[in-house]
């Protein structure tokens, strides 16, 4: 397994909250693999979902670190406040204070998907978005 | 930093850097150490940092780390000249505890333990993302989040009673619905009168030693009752309200010229615009948290006269009160001999008023407001009541809870192999929870000793033990 592919984030360990490290070979990489960390803890092993809604989401931001801020405050509200889970998701368009992505969802179900982690919030606790080695990582604590 | 050791109980970080005023925390030697690896005490020096800011950046001996202001954390603000700031309140805008007493005793319930506490799990909604007490069309919800409880007492779940015990009478003053985004909208449409997940509960426990029997009497507690004490607060539109203003803030705060040591200080000046519409939208999470909590008592009594199958006179349900531990309030306090207006940040703080306060209910103002501290659901909740000096010392605040001391994951860790259940069910607790990982992450071991923390501010004197209580059926969201 020496080719296995090095994983797109990981958690670390906090009192009260949920620490994430995010790692992408470039911005639109990183952006787009913290959505997917964020619904896969959310919720895990959730496969397939019937894709029903099509997303297309703008955000603004002040640097980086304030867009990424508002990205994953979009991604979990579709969540929290509509119950649609992510299915897939496209960049259109990156720069430091904008992001335009179309973003596919399904219908949580309550009663085959159960939700392992709640995540309430995404904070600007210790927001980080920067490049590291030869590609980019972002640390983000989510409130849960 | 710089701490200096004032008593037994309080200790001054100096001023430095951009500090305005010290920060004074409520601990023991031997907290203020652990306090220490953490950056809790930091976040006090950094609150001390903000406009307006008058006395001193306080910390309550429950201090842990928050977002910008830490959990535990006190801060008063010059009504004219200071700032308020959403991340000083938190995420949860009006969670909060409510106790209230029964006509029973133990014997009552003692073999009915079970079929009540599935009634209330049945019944109680409870877990992530609850939803389905009361639903709400869009007007309706905005009259919830003009009026608070009065609007429940309106719609028949409970008493006028219930808002005479309820901080506020249960309807925070300034509310304007109008300035409730369409998402926070959405969200509280569904998940009035529901308890949530985490930290919330249910709890039927029993009155196990009285302390302070005068304010006891007040309160209406007596040994061997048996009592309902709630833990819960405006769920997601709570939440909601709490994020849409921390982006507008977050862009705000930069007009301002304000330097800020952390992005999650982002606030607004009082009397600015932003200001003033954070604090009304703040209102309106704050009532539909009381209204939320209002219908989750009504929902206990009913489940208590069904499953006992006795009338609500033979279970004489009584609210003791209702407290708020994360909200920002407009106050009268005394400030260097006089009379201050300001505006008191309490994040995971409880107001604690002495005697003689307006702002207390008449029966209650002989001895001084009742404060619920609940602990973690194998050990013990208090009842304490406020204090003159807390009025002198803490604009009339004190402490909220327990306070974390194990991580969710380092406490599944610990809970591993091990039935969580069972080992409460020894201690003569019956516990019915939701969420896969909630009983694990909430174990008695994730959190601090309660008891320490009460000894704390008794000893200080900014609140007085006025009970202990046991738990004896728990519900978890």
């Amino acid at each position: 397994m020496a080719f296995e592919e090095r994983p797109f984030y990981r958690l670390t360990d906090h009192t009260a909250d949920l620490g994430m490290e995010i790692f992408g070979d470039n911005p639109t990489d990183l952006f787009a693999n913290a959505a997917r960390a964020l619904f896969a803890e959310l919720l895990p092993g959730l496969g397939s979902v019937p894709r029903r809604h099509v997303h297309h989401i703008e955000v603004e931001g002040a640097d980086p670190a304030d867009l990424m801020v508002n990205w994953l405050r979009e991604l979990l509200y579709l969540f929290n406040g509509e119950g649609q889970v992510l299915c897939r998701l496209e960049i259109r368009e990156l720069t430091e204070t904008e992001l335009r992505a179309e973003v596919e969802t399904g219908d949580f179900l309550p009663e085959r998907h159960s939700v392992v982690q709640e995540i309430k919030a995404v904070t600007y606790h210790r927001i980080q978005v920067a490049p590291e080695g030869d590609g980019w990582r972002a640390l983000v604590v989510f409130d849960v | 930093m710089k701490i200096q050791r004032i008593d037994d109980h309080r200790w001054r970080i100096e001023r430095s850097g951009q500090m305005r005023v010290p920060g004074i925390v409520y601990a023991t030697a031997a907290m203020l150490d652990q306090l220490q690896q953490e950056e809790a005490l930091q976040q006090v020096a950094n609150v001390a940092t903000l406009p307006g800011i008058v006395e001193a950046s306080l910390a309550m001996p429950d201090i842990h780390w928050g977002y910008g202001f830490p959990i535990g954390g006190v801060a008063a603000f010059d009504w004219q000249n200071g700032v308020v700031s959403p991340g000083g309140v938190g995420y949860d805008i009006n969670c909060g505890v409510r106790l209230a007493t029964t006509g029973l005793v133990y014997d009552d319930i003692r073999d009915r333990g079970r079929e009540l506490v599935e009634a209330l799990f049945r019944h109680v909604p409870s877990g992530v993302g609850s939803t389905g007490s009361v639903k709400l069309g869009p007007k309706e919800e905005k009259k919830v989040l003009a009026r608070g409880s009065r609007w429940a007492v309106q719609q028949g779940f409970g008493t006028d009673d219930d808002l005479r015990h309820t901080e506020d009478g249960g309807c925070l003053p300034g509310a304007d619905p109008e300035l409730i985004s369409a998402r926070a909208l959405e969200r509280g449409s569904r998940q009035l009168g529901t308890l949530g997940s985490g930290n919330h509960f249910l709890e039927v426990g029993l009155v196990e030693e009285i302390y302070q029997p005068a304010a006891a009497d007040a309160f209406g507690l007596h040994e061997g009752q048996v009592t309902v004490l709630l833990h819960s607060g405006s769920r997601g539109l709570g939440y909601q309200v709490c994020d849409d203003f921390l982006a507008v803030m977050r862009k705000h705060v930069q007009t301002l010229g304000i330097q800020l040591p952390d992005r999650q200080l982002a606030c607004a000046y009082i009397q600015s615009e932003a200001g003033q519409r954070y604090l009304a939208a703040m209102a309106c999470a704050a009532n539909y948290a009381y209204a939320n909590r209002q219908i989750l008592l009504h929902r206990s009594r009913e489940v208590f006269e069904q499953t006992l199958r006795i009338s609500p006179r033979a279970l004489d349900m009584r609210l003791v009160y209702d407290v708020c531990h994360n909200i920002a309030k407009k106050e009268q306090h005394l400030v260097q001999g006089r009379q201050q207006w300001l505006c008191v940040h309490r994040k995971g703080a409880t107001r604690a008023f002495g005697p003689g306060q307006p702002a207390v209910p008449e029966d209650y103002r002989e001895v001084g407001q009742p404060i619920l501290i609940p602990g973690d659901m194998g050990t013990a909740s208090y009842v304490l009541v406020g204090t003159q000096r807390a009025m002198e010392e803490t604009f009339g605040s004190t402490c909220h809870g327990a306070g974390r001391v194990l991580s969710r994951k380092a406490a599944l860790k610990r809970a591993k192999g091990r039935a969580i259940h069972r080992e409460l069910e020894d201690k003569g607790v019956l516990v019915r929870w939701t969420g896969r990982g909630t009983l694990a992450e909430e174990m008695p071991e994730a959190y601090k000793d309660v008891s320490m923390v009460v000894e704390v501010v008794h000893a200080a004197g900014i609140a007085r033990k006025v009970a202990r209580l046991r738990p004896l059926l728990v519900v978890k969201g």
